[in-house]
């Protein structure tokens, strides 16, 4: 049964994840987090029980980062992100710090159209289907934005 | 059937979460496919260098300061305006013999209820000034009456 215990406990990590993969800082991140995650306890009630609870919270938790991310229009530089020397194009996985930096960089410069694809596809591992109904947008449109956000990585990350 | 792999299925396998008789088939195919070899030879260095990514901590209290009980904001201001107008009313209803007792506990009435309602949001914050008004008036009555 979905108690909004039972659904705060399953789904405190995801949405956390998803948010910090979202926004550019970790504080902020929690912050998006935890209105996210209250949003989706208080409104668990709206939710359609007949549909896939993950495109319903997911959905939640990208509404909650993109009012966030409109609301620090001023401080939109990568103020809270680790900013690293962009290195030569071949796939050399050093440190794994830096990698990670790196992709993190990439992650909060790529547009949050793109942005939010990717962390749902790669990161939440969602299917196209489930970010389609989240979004509330065809297959081929998340399969498309699937495949320019890859393309954006790659060319943020010098990767060939 | 397509002749290559889609995309999802080829990042599937490069990340090794394809289901096994789907990745047989698909090694299989690679054998023979020089696009699709193209395509998994383009897609897996930035699979790999998303997959860097370390999976976030997440805060240990998350879950539970999202089940902290909601403030009922409408049902606290109704209270609150209940309480001093009750007050008010008991005051002016019985007169007492220190005039200035009587106009403390209204007015201490009130100032307790604003610390409450100040953290109540919009509703609260128009019970607060009411509640304000409505005892500053029965301070004035009470102290025009004879």
């Amino acid at each position: 049964m979905l108690t909004p215990e039972r659904v705060a406990r399953a789904w405190a990590s995801p949405v956390h994840r998803y948010c910090r993969r979202m926004m550019p800082s970790e504080a902020e991140a929690d912050d998006a987090a935890q209105e996210a995650l209250i949003k989706v306890v208080r409104h668990l009630d709206r939710y359609d029980r007949t549909r896939p609870l993950a495109p319903w919270v997911y959905g939640i938790a990208r509404n909650t980062c993109l009012d966030a991310l409109r609301r620090r229009t001023h401080k939109r530089e990568d103020d809270a992100v680790e900013v690293i020397d962009p290195a030569p194009g071949a796939l050399v996985l050093v440190d794994e710090a830096q990698t990670a930096a790196r992709v993190r960089r990439a992650l909060v410069t790529l547009p949050d159209l793109y942005r939010d694809v990717l962390v749902l596809y790669h990161y939440e591992n969602l299917k196209y289907v489930e970010i389609a109904e989240s979004l509330d947008v065809p297959l081929g449109t998340v399969m498309n934005r699937i495949f320019r956000a890859r393309q954006k990585m790659r060319e943020a990350l010098e990767v060939a | 059937m397509s002749p290559h792999f889609d995309l999802d299925t080829v990042v599937r396998f490069v990340r090794g979460d394809l289901d096994e008789a789907h990745a047989i088939e698909l090694a299989l195919h690679l054998d023979d496919c020089p696009t699709c070899r193209a395509r998994v030879a383009r897609e897996e260095p930035l699979t790999r260098w998303l997959a860097a990514l370390p999976s976030p901590e997440t805060p240990a209290a998350l879950a539970d300061r999202s089940l902290a009980p909601a403030v009922d904001t409408p049902a606290i201001a109704v209270a609150a305006v209940c309480v001093t107008v009750a007050t008010v009313a008991v005051v002016l209803a019985n007169p007492v013999p220190d005039l200035a007792s009587g106009l403390v506990v209204a007015r201490a009435t009130a100032q307790a209820l604003a610390g409450l309602l100040a953290v109540t949001g919009t509703v609260g914050w128009i019970a607060l000034w009411a509640a304000a008004v409505g005892s500053t008036l029965a301070a004035r009555r009470l102290s025009e009456s004879p």
